[in-house]
């Protein structure tokens, strides 16, 4: 019904990536967004991720709210990124899980998918997002980018500068990101 | 599955359902589940909440991209009500208070019905969209399912008409009694075997397929069918975009409930048609193939068939497209906020039904045609890393739009809106088409969203 | 330079400065129950002075002007009181007893505040082996300051704190240290600062960050470290060299200091700190259930409290350990932080990472408290031999003996181990090495007076010293303010007490809340 414009046209009941928003028009079906669905949803993925969380991994809500939770990751051994412990901070949106948390790297990390401010490039984390994808999948999406970055062009990483290193020069990008490691993440 | 054991006891009381029925979005026990061209299933809401309404959607699991919003599978309701009622009436509450909360309802099923084992089924019927509605009982029921679902939206609320009520309860007591004697779990077995016939072949079904309108058949007598266009023999709408994957979750049900029986279906089958069931499945892909079963390409199709005409976040309430492309039939009487919809196929084969959200809908009701919001301009991307058939038309899509410069898009859809909410808003409701859509050829094939 | 010519004198230096080879050093300090500061002169005619304390080697008195700007330094001197009879008034003393320069002699007097700034008169760090003092001046703080640039909200600002060296001998500026828009506690018992051997720890509350600094022979103070948002000296010249391939946008060396933009990521400190305690729940459970509720209760419930906290004090344990108190900004601000949760860590700052952590209720660190008091307590590793007579619970039996009377009567532990942990990190040189003070010699009222340095309220009676091995004989008594007791008793009076680390000499100053002149008091062995 047109009445029912702006407001539930922003609330949009869809997955997937952009060109979308509060753009006015007429919603016919209804957005069904609710606190409550995404809310269990969560409390599912908690008690899940406590009964079997991923190797090396662990995620939990930062005090109560359910929709702030903080991550760790130790770095895979094998790894430059061995020995460091990275936090990062998931925040979970109200529509979740039709939307895709947003995950930060608190801990200073040299990857060439992960960018200054602490965004991740991670696919499944834009436009791969499927609501049938959880925190636990992220997180092992998480920590398998630290075994294999994307470095190469078509995967857009994040600092280029880092991914030419890392397909120049792997062995000088591997002390780096050691180093890295030891000074930011220990 | 780890609560296999469990549900053997005939644990009908407790929560635990096994992980299969878990559906992937809400993680909980599926609650009217709809099942997907793919073969994946979710809960009615969360297979609406996951939809794109700027485009065609992708299933959570496999990412299979589909556009329309396919009905309720009842088979599988009742089976699960029957086999998990707890944790289904849970979710039904559950559901019932967000439902009230935001003011749309589910569609509803009166009481207890052995669905499938409708004698009445389609089977005489010959217009289409007539026999059977998805949501609904057969047409015989209407009259007292209209009657029920009156006094729902009066209430808005989800509470259960007495009969259902009744009925669950019976089934609750039925349930409870099973788990004391052997004796009665083999009643129900039996009672699962008649629900869980195929109507077409009578028999326990085999490799089940559900179709876009809800209803479950083996895969072989839907194949079985010289139509390329695949329709539901019972209510006589087209599957779109082909034909649908076996239900893998049903069909592990079944073997795993019904060893011998399924076997001997297998072996039997194979008999019948001297092909072993792998080359068989090898046979009806490539067909499939031929058939369009991938709407990624018919949805370009439809796309370019219908114009620019576009219309986010409305759905048709008969086949459930979503988003409607193409002439929307807007329903001037429907008072539900919701309101009530269709596509032009769907108008013009004269579906008058109730809508998908319980609308109270009737033939009577007149349609107007709504505009677009706004005019349609989009560019076609090549689609970079998508598994599934990108093949034909995309091509030829991205091809005959060469002159674009597509590597700038970052979306990797099929087509994506160059539209932004500021844009929108400054320009009004037209935007001018700088990049016009170049029209592919349409192919009839991949079009089969229609009669 | 404390040499006379008197018996009193003589037979001190004989007994204290050059004892007989082979004097136990306890032995020979039971000598200080017979030689005590048991003569009072009151109401001294004195300078109005803002007096802050004896060296710790005795050498100087520290005094600063009642205007906050300049710094005067004494020598104390041991009155020499062999006058011919008619110079002497009616107790055998001299005329010139009653005046202040009598015992000290001005040595030299320094404007250390420049404008609109004020001298820190809580504040005074001796580096002895250098004789350098450590002097700050500030100017006036603002409550409502923007929290910018990195700052953390709720504290306040000071537009400029100022670190003077000086040296005390001629009152020479050796060098200077500025901190800007920042804040740093310098009131009493606030342990903005603490010296340990040549090294100088500065807490800046608004930007969280220690700064070690050391104090070299030649008098300049050279930035060691920062620790808080990094942890090694060079790690932000190394994070810098290593992006800079990725961002050619930071160029303009001296503008982007100021432009350093909010980072999202945790300050290095605090990742050391959340990883320790990480790390420590995740090995105390094998189970991997068992060990996700642990960690679920007890790190990621209170991980936004971990990130919240912020530096409140910090100690040197030795060299390379710190022991740093971290709270909530409200606790860091308040006087009286005992209600406020507090942590202690234990840091190297050598390898940066952190030892230990515990909360303010932690009984582990209670019993090191209880039995290691002592190496708390250090502020050098080769402190002068009489700073280890400073009696603590832990090389003091009565003092022990103190402290379980008190662990005793407590009503509930937790909250006695709170207490106590109050206490830590300690305040650099804020006890006096003073004998009389040795709980091994004396008995006297904790409650009146002690070795801690601070204001206390001023008792109507004099505070009573006796001797600890002569069962309770009265050896002297100490009182502030005037002789005759006041007949004002509505005035609330606050008393400070200046023991002299070595010679029997005392300063009691009282001051009523009003501004009247300070009524001084000199204690001394006549």
């Amino acid at each position: 019904m047109m009445s029912n414009s702006m407001m539930t046209m922003t609330l949009g009941g869809g997955g997937g990536g952009g060109g979308r928003g509060g753009v006015g028009g007429g919603r016919s079906w209804p957005s069904t967004t609710s606190v409550s669905a995404s809310g269990k949803r969560i409390q599912k993925e908690m008690s899940e991720l406590s009964i079997d969380p991923p190797p090396d991994c662990s995620a939990s809500p930062k005090g109560d709210s359910l929709y702030h939770w903080v991550a760790t990751i130790f770095g895979p051994p094998g790894t430059p990124y061995e020995g460091g412990i990275f936090f990062l901070d998931i925040a979970f949106p109200i529509d979740y899980p039709f939307k895709p948390p947003k995950v930060l790297f608190k801990t200073r990390i040299y990857h060439c998918n992960v960018d200054s401010a602490g965004n991740v490039s991670l696919d499944i984390l834009k436009d791969g997002w499927s609501p049938a994808l959880t925190i636990s999948k992220v997180l092992l999406a998480l920590r398998s980018i630290f075994t294999n970055p994307a470095p190469s062009p078509a995967d857009k990483p994040l600092v280029p500068g880092i991914a030419h290193l890392y397909l120049a020069d792997r062995v000088k990008h591997d002390e780096l990101a050691a180093e890295w490691t030891l000074r930011f993440a220990r | 599955m780890n609560n296999q054991g469990k549900e053997d006891y005939g644990d009908i009381g407790s929560e635990d359902f096994p992980d299969e029925f878990q559906c992937c979005v809400c993680l909980d026990i599926m609650y009217k589940p709809v099942v997907l061209a793919c073969g994946h299933i979710s809960c009615f809401w969360c297979v609406f909440k996951a939809m794109d309404s700027f485009r065609e959607s992708h299933c959570p699991i496999c990412r299979n991209p589909y556009n329309h919003f396919p009905s309720i599978c009842r088979l599988l309701h009742f089976l699960l009500l029957k086999l998990y009622p707890s944790a289904y009436k849970r979710r039904e509450r559950q559901v019932a208070e967000e439902e009230k909360k935001y003011g749309h309802t589910s569609p509803r099923f009166d009481g207890f019905s052995d669905s499938l084992s409708d004698k009445a089924l389609g089977v005489q019927d010959t217009s289409p969209h007539t026999a059977a509605t998805v949501f609904n009982m057969t047409q015989r029921r209407d009259s007292s399912l209209i009657q029920d679902s009156s006094v729902n939206e009066a209430n808005m609320t989800m509470i259960p008409t007495t009969s259902s009520q009744e009925s669950t309860t019976n089934m609750a007591k039925q349930g409870d009694s099973m788990v004391k004697s052997e004796v009665k779990n083999e009643a129900r077995k039996q009672i699962l075997m008649t629900d869980l016939q195929c109507t077409l072949c009578k028999q326990l079904l085999y490799r089940p397929i559900v179709l876009n309108c809800g209803h479950v058949y083996c895969e072989a007598c839907i194949n079985n069918q010289v139509n390329k266009v695949c329709r539901c023999p019972a209510c006589q709408s087209v599957h779109p975009n082909g034909f649908p994957n076996v239900c893998f979750v049903l069909e592990h049900f079944l073997e795993e409930h019904f060893p011998e029986e399924y076997s001997a279906r297998k072996v039997s089958l194979a008999d019948q048609l001297h092909t072993n069931p792998s080359e068989r499945t090898a046979r009806k892909r490539e067909q499939a193939t031929e058939c369009s079963s991938f709407p990624r390409r018919a949805y370009l199709s439809w796309l370019s068939d219908r114009g620019t005409k576009f219309h986010p976040a409305v759905g048709c309430d008969w086949c459930g497209m979503y988003p409607i492309v193409g002439e929307r039939y807007k329903c001037k009487d429907c008072v539900e906020e919701i309101g009530f919809d269709l596509c032009e196929e769907c108008y013009k084969s004269s579906s008058k039904l109730p809508g998908r959200f319980n609308q109270q809908h009737t033939p009577e009701h007149q349609f107007v045609i709504e505009k677009p919001i706004f005019q349609l301009r989009f560019e076609a991307v090549p689609p970079e890393h998508h598994d599934t058939g990108s093949l034909g038309i995309t091509e030829e899509v991205m091809v005959s739009n060469s002159s674009n410069d597509t590597s700038q898009d970052e979306v990797d859809g099929a087509a994506s809106l160059n539209l932004s909410p500021d844009s929108l808003q400054d320009l009004g409701n037209s935007i001018a088409l700088p990049v016009p859509f170049n029209n592919p050829s349409e192919d009839q094939e991949y079009t089969d969203s229609g009669t | 330079m404390f040499r006379r010519n008197n018996v009193t004198a003589r037979i001190f230096e004989r007994q204290m400065s050059n004892p007989a080879p082979g004097t136990s050093v306890h032995r020979a300090r039971r000598f200080y129950e017979n030689i005590v500061p048991s003569h009072t002169i009151y109401d001294i005619e004195c300078p109005d002075l803002l007096f802050r304390k004896f060296t710790d080697d005795g050498q100087y008195l520290v005094t600063f002007s009642r205007n906050h700007q300049d710094l005067i330094v004494y020598r104390p001197t041991w009155l020499s009181f062999s006058c011919k009879v008619k110079d002497c008034y009616a107790d055998g003393l001299p005329n010139k007893a009653n005046k202040f320069e009598s015992f000290f002699t001005q040595l030299y007097s320094v404007t250390l505040a420049s404008t609109g700034e004020f001298i820190c008169k809580d504040f005074f760090l001796y580096i002895e082996g250098k004789q350098f003092g450590i002097f700050a001046t500030s100017t006036a703080q603002i409550h409502d300051a923007p929290a910018v640039g990195g700052a953390i909200q709720g504290v306040p600002s000071i537009e400029k704190i100022t670190f003077h060296l000086l040296r005390l001998e001629d009152g020479v500026i050796l060098d200077e240290r500025v901190f800007c828009n920042d804040y740093v506690h310098l009131a009493h018992s606030m342990g903005g600062v603490f010296l340990y051997d040549d090294l100088l720890a500065i807490v800046s509350l608004r930007y969280q960050r220690i700064h070690i600094l050391q104090i070299r022979d030649s008098g300049n103070l050279v930035d060691v470290r920062a620790i808080g948002k990094y942890c090694h000296e060079d790690d932000e010249l190394f994070l810098n060299s290593s992006v800079q391939v990725s961002s050619n946008h930071i160029e303009n060396g001296s503008q982007h200091i100021e432009h350093i933009p909010e980072t999202p990521f945790l300050s290095g400190l605090k990742q050391r700190l959340l990883s320790f305690i990480f790390r420590g729940i995740w090995n105390e459970e094998d189970d991997p259930n068992l060990r996700m509720q642990c960690l679920k209760k007890k790190f990621y419930f209170h991980f936004q409290d971990y990130v919240d906290l912020i530096i409140w004090k910090v100690q040197f344990l030795d060299r390379h350990h710190l022991l740093i108190k971290f709270g909530s900004v409200d606790g860091g601000m308040a006087r009286n932080a005992d209600n406020h949760p507090a942590f202690f860590a234990v840091y190297n700052m050598e390898t940066a990472e952190i030892i230990s952590f515990y909360q303010n209720t932690a009984e582990e660190l209670y019993s090191l408290f209880e039995l290691f008091c002592d190496h708390f307590h250090s502020s050098s590793k080769n402190s002068s031999l009489y700073m280890n007579f400073i009696s603590s619970h832990s090389n003091n039996i009565h003092a022990l003996e103190q402290l379980r009377s008190n662990k005793n009567k407590a009503t509930s532990f937790p909250q006695f181990v709170k207490k106590m942990l109050v206490n830590l990190p300690f305040n650099c040189q804020s006890q006096s090495p003073s004998p009389y003070f040795d709980q091994s010699l004396f008995r006297y009222d904790e409650k009146l007076i002690s070795a801690t340095d601070r204001h206390r309220q001023s008792a109507e009676h004099p505070i009573k010293f006796s001797s600890r091995r002569q069962h309770n004989i009265l050896k002297f008594k100490i009182k502030p303010g005037p002789e005759a007791g006041t007949s004002d008793c509505r005035n609330k009076k606050i008393c400070s007490f200046l023991f002299h680390p070595v010679l029997p000499l005392a300063i009691s100053i009282q001051q009523t809340l009003f501004f009247q002149p300070a009524v001084v008091n000199i204690h001394f062995r006549r």
